[in-house]
């Protein structure tokens, strides 16, 4: 099984990168089947990645959340499937390419970072940790998303201003649908990450007696609170979408400096193996 | 049987000849009871639009049918399609059929792609159907080109972006806002280029239309055309305050919106995006007003500029759409040369069973009841294999070639088929 698990670890990436090739010859309008065989060659690369996840956790007995790897592989499932949900309920395909692209580089470097678990903590195979990291991937995919949109939103928000009607004019959904799904993927991550944050809390209120603060979870609620904080004066404040998409991309940044910053320099008890 | 075909359109003659030969609804249905009772068309069809005049028939003879019906166009329009500015098109079988597939496509309209015609090419089939005039030929010739427009459409960049500048204002907006359903569009000027502007808007549905002009009675008179709003010219800053579109085309000599009514109408709602268009000449808006983030201004030149794009866009899909054209129209043309072949297909298809039921009929005595319908199937199981290549062979033959004649009258005299066609041969002569 070991080489199986191997062989998919390898074979995912490829397999989001032959989406995104088709993503983008359908965003560049090379031919209308494209954006047929993107969506075909993006369930293959899910069934893929769903099947890899799977194994490992059967081999490793664990659910894969246990290394930073394991979490940016996650991540990346979970934004390549609330994608195609999002594709199939609105047919905006356009989109593809940078999303499933971001997610490419994502199982890219997941692939190059994973090594296999030798142990696993029986006390993180609760089943109040497994709703918390889910709700956590669920909210880091929402927000994941919500920056790609975002991105998108600008480029064309400038492409608009300055009267260029090149590709990004002709082949991206409307400045309204992108700010939306921006605005939107950021509410439903707000809510994930909240129930992360509670549940977090209450699990390690239980199962570490005297739990009082630690660096990962202080960056994660001020993340949170960035974010909310944005939604808040977008809705109340009345800021235009381009300020309120500018700052959700601003705290996006700060989410992933806030990742970066927990993985390698500061001292958490979330590193569990 | 031949296809024919004669016609004029825009590239061919002028506009009085083509209006000259222009037919309403009324004049199609008179005229093709007409060609049906002169009896020389066995099938007929008339597509009739502000571009093109074109008459389609299936003849016993090209020469014969495609005469007939430069004969008709002559007495119906008094116009001789046979040069100077009243010069026309024919063209026969697999070169009619060519035609009407790119005419539905849009490939040979003054506007690359444009997508009424697939409209009026359906219509003129509904028209031809209503007066009996068609029949299986042209049937199958329509239902494929209209296909083939579809596919053209879909499968090629032929009739995508905007290639109107009213039709490049829609399109900016929509850029911005996704549907116009729900919008508030106001129009400014009630002039031609203001009404061209409301119809392009109206068509989207949007939620509503303000019509903004000096003179009030212009702007009601206008609305009213469109179901909109008309507003005093004085109310012309609180309009921009909640509209979300405004395209103005005035005939003013100097500025009508100014970058500060634009300035003080965002500021009463900063979150929302406004698009202005301007369509005037001179200019209506100052370009000062696009300094604002959520402002989108868009003159006339940037209009023509994204309309000149997408006609060259348009042009460089032609090929792609032609060969999607080709591919339909061939299956058409191999589908017309095999009907043909039917009638000797039929025929031999009705030997072989008549033989075979002779032969099993002759050892009914030898089975029961069971084996006699073992024996049915076992037989015309054999007969179908056998005839099977032989008929796929004979249905790619063409009949109207002196060569497939020549084979299918090979295949009669081999297997002594000489009633039945010789019979339908006798009979088509006598009704013609």
């Amino acid at each position: 099984m070991d080489t199986i698990v191997r062989l998919l670890t390898t074979v995912v990436p490829m397999a989001y990168l032959l989406a995104v090739v088709a993503y983008v010859f359908d965003f560049v309008g090379f031919h209308p089947a494209a954006a047929r065989s993107a969506r075909r060659l993006l369930n293959v690369a899910l069934a893929l990645h769903a099947a890899q996840l799977g194994l490992r956790g059967v081999l490793y007995v664990h659910v894969p959340l246990a290394s930073g790897a394991e979490v940016m592989g996650t991540v990346a499932f979970a934004i390549a499937g609330v994608y195609l949900l999002v594709e199939r309920r609105t047919g905006v395909e356009r989109t593809g390419a940078f999303v499933i692209g971001a997610v490419w580089i994502l199982q890219t470097l997941s692939t190059a970072l994973l090594e296999p678990v030798t142990q696993f903590p029986a006390l993180l195979r609760s089943p109040l940790f497994g709703l918390h990291t889910g709700s956590a991937v669920l909210g880091y995919a929402a927000f994941g998303l919500s920056a790609v949109y975002g991105v998108l939103s600008l480029q064309l928000h400038r492409a608009l201003k300055r009267q260029r009607f090149g590709v990004i004019f002709n082949r991206l959904p409307s400045l309204d649908v992108l700010t939306r799904m921006s605005l939107s993927a950021a509410a439903v991550g707000v809510g994930f990450l909240g129930v992360a944050i509670v549940l977090g809390m209450i699990w390690a209120s239980r199962t570490f007696p005297g739990f009082v603060f630690d660096p990962k979870v202080a960056l994660t609620v001020a993340v949170w609170l960035a974010y909310l904080s944005v939604l808040v004066a977008y809705r109340w404040l009345k800021w235009s979408r381009r300020r309120a998409i500018g700052f959700l991309l601003a705290a996006f940044l700060l989410l992933v400096a806030a990742a970066l910053a927990t993985a390698f320099a500061l001292p958490s008890f979330h590193a569990f193996v | 049987m031949d296809l024919v075909l004669v016609g004029a359109n825009h590239r061919t003659s002028t506009a009085d000849v083509r209006a000259s030969l222009a037919f309403d609804a009324e004049g199609i249905q008179r005229t093709l009871a007409r060609v049906q009772a002169d009896g020389v068309l066995r099938e007929s069809a008339i597509l009739s639009t502000c571009n093109r005049t074109e008459f389609y028939g299936v003849a016993d003879g090209a020469d014969e049918g495609l005469e007939y019906l430069r004969r008709v166009i002559a007495d119906y329009a008094h116009v001789d399609l046979g040069g100077g500015a009243a010069s026309g098109y024919a063209f026969a079988t697999a070169d009619a059929a060519l035609h009407l597939h790119r005419v539905a496509a849009g490939l040979d309209s003054m506007m690359l792609g444009e997508p009424q015609i697939l409209g009026q090419v359906r219509d003129a089939h509904v028209a031809a159907r209503q007066a009996a005039t068609v029949g299986p030929i042209l049937d199958r010739l329509w239902g494929s080109a209209v296909h083939a427009g579809k596919r053209a459409r879909a499968e090629s960049g032929i009739a995508t972006g905007a290639v109107s500048v009213a039709s490049a204002a829609v399109s900016l907006a929509e850029r911005v806002f996704g549907s116009l359903a729900g919008r508030e569009v106001l129009v400014v000027g009630a002039g031609d280029t203001g009404r061209l502007a409301a119809r392009h808007f109206a068509e989207r549905r949007v939620g509503r239309l303000v019509i903004a002009n000096r003179t009030l009675d212009r702007a009601s008179r206008l609305a009213e055309e469109f179901s909109g709003h008309a507003v005093e010219w004085s109310a012309l800053p609180s309009a921009l305050v909640s509209c979300d579109v405004v395209i103005s085309g005035t005939s003013a000599p100097g500025v009508v919106i100014t970058a500060d009514m634009v300035r003080l109408a965002v500021s009463a709602r900063p979150e929302k995006p406004l698009v202005l268009v301007d369509i005037a000449v001179p200019r209506d808006i100052d370009p000062g007003a696009a300094n604002h983030e959520n402002v989108f201004l868009y003159p006339l030149d940037a209009l023509q500029t994204m309309v000149d794009q997408n006609l060259a866009k348009r042009q460089r899909e032609v090929p792609r759409a032609e060969a999607i054209i080709r591919d339909e129209c061939d299956r058409f043309v191999a589908w017309a040369r095999s009907r043909g072949a039917t009638p000797v297909v039929r025929e031999l298809r009705e030997q072989f069973e008549r033989l075979r039921a002779e032969e099993v009929r002759k050892s009914l005595r030898h089975f029961n009841e069971a084996d006699y319908l073992h024996v049915e199937r076992l037989t015309r199981a054999i007969i179908n294999r056998l005839l099977h290549g032989p008929t796929a062979r004979l249905k790619t033959i063409d009949a109207a070639s002196e060569g497939g004649a020549m084979s299918l009258e090979a295949v009669r005299h081999l297997f002594a088929l000489e009633g039945e066609s010789n019979g339908e041969r006798k009979e088509s002569e006598h009704g013609r």
